[in-house]
């Protein structure tokens, strides 16, 4: 039987106890939650979409095989993040190279509701923004996209890039001045 | 009145976009964009960003779920009866013997109960503990004939005997 309890929104943090005792709709609730932002953290670093698929998948399985080890000092979600990242870095080292397929290069999802020339005119902006971002150094993208796709904390951000919290925010601002610039 | 500077609204920003911010320091931002150009520009770069917002192949989720519901499915097989959060100790070794045939537990208890007794008996006083059919056979000692409560050791010390020794021994009883 479903558990009801489970239909209130529960904190990440009620929701890993209970995958951590086994309980299956737990976590699909934790993947519901996270799946995105691991997957375009994997995509920011890998640039290829089936590529941020396998690693995003491959993020939860380490993440469900390591949850009683999970003490909670960080949050889940950078937790999860931390791991799709380092995973995703993995994938590149051994790909030796970056992939070809840029973030430009994805289509944006156009709005059922939008006109023909509203969502080609969106898709424009969305490709040029893209392109633009996918310019600026390593750091400064993953900074960039982590503080503004995924609402994550300086401190947060510094634990998955691997710098601390000044650097991150430095590597922010460096960032938006850049896209600043080029965007006119 | 001096308003925030530029640094720490920047810093900010970002959840204004996302709308994350109200109240009053909801407030404190928008009287700052109001009168900073600068700033306006930058949350204009950063709602663009937003749009820009890789979206996730819808079947992506429902992969995840399947593979991740798989694993712990075969986790929780292979640890069946395990105590959640229990992760060493015999706790989990208790689980997995129940995916063993209750016949090959019967017969390993059995084993082990042999031995246990095998190695209580073998730890009292080696003296008292030898069989007496392998005393029979040894050489005797006069001091090997009683044991330490006086009592005449068993009938298998005297089946060892000849008829002449056995003689000798009631004399030496009767003397």
């Amino acid at each position: 039987m479903k558990d009801k309890s489970l239909t209130k929104p529960l904190p990440d943090e009620d929701l890993v106890d209970r995958a951590r005792a086994g309980h299956l709709e737990a976590m699909d609730e934790l993947v519901s939650r996270h799946h995105g932002s691991v997957y375009r953290v994997a995509l920011g670093i890998l640039r290829d979409e089936d590529g941020a698929a396998d690693v995003a998948q491959e993020t939860f399985l380490k993440a469900v095989r390591g949850l009683k080890g999970f003490r909670g000092d960080a949050s889940f979600k950078t937790w999860l993040l931390a791991i799709a990242a380092n995973e995703a870095r993995g994938v590149l080292r051994k790909a030796g190279s970056r992939k070809e397929l840029a973030l430009d290069r994805i289509g944006p999802v156009p709005s059922a509701e939008a006109s023909v020339d509203d969502t080609l005119e969106r898709a424009e902006d969305v490709s040029r923004v893209r392109a633009l971002l996918s310019e600026l150094p390593e750091k400064q993208r993953q900074a960039v996209t982590l503080r503004i796709f995924e609402e994550l904390s300086f401190r947060e951000i510094g634990g998955i890039i691997g710098s601390s919290e000044g650097a991150a925010r430095v590597n922010y601002h460096h960032g938006i001045r850049r896209l600043r610039e080029m965007l006119g | 009145m001096k308003g925030p500077d530029c640094e720490i609204i920047r810093d900010l920003l970002p959840d204004f976009g996302a709308g994350s911010i109200a109240g009053e320091e909801g407030g404190m931002v928008e009287a700052h964009l109001g009168s900073c150009p600068d700033c306006r520009r930058e949350l204009e770069v950063i709602l663009a960003l937003r749009e820009a917002r890789p979206e996730v192949p819808p079947e992506v989720e429902a992969r995840i779920q399947a593979r991740v519901r798989e694993e712990m499915t075969r986790d929780r097989t292979a640890g069946a009866g395990e105590v959640p959060g229990e992760t060493a100790g015999i706790i989990p070794i208790l689980g997995r013997l129940r995916l063993i045939p209750v016949w090959a537990q019967s017969a390993a208890a059995v084993v082990i109960l042999a031995l246990g007794v095998s190695a209580i008996w073998n730890a009292r006083d080696p003296d008292l503990v030898q069989d007496p059919t392998v005393v029979a056979s040894q050489e005797l000692l006069p001091e090997a004939w009683l044991w330490d409560d006086g009592m005449v050791a068993g009938a298998p010390v005297f089946d060892g005997l000849s008829d002449e020794d056995l003689e000798a021994l009631l004399e030496e009883f009767e003397g």
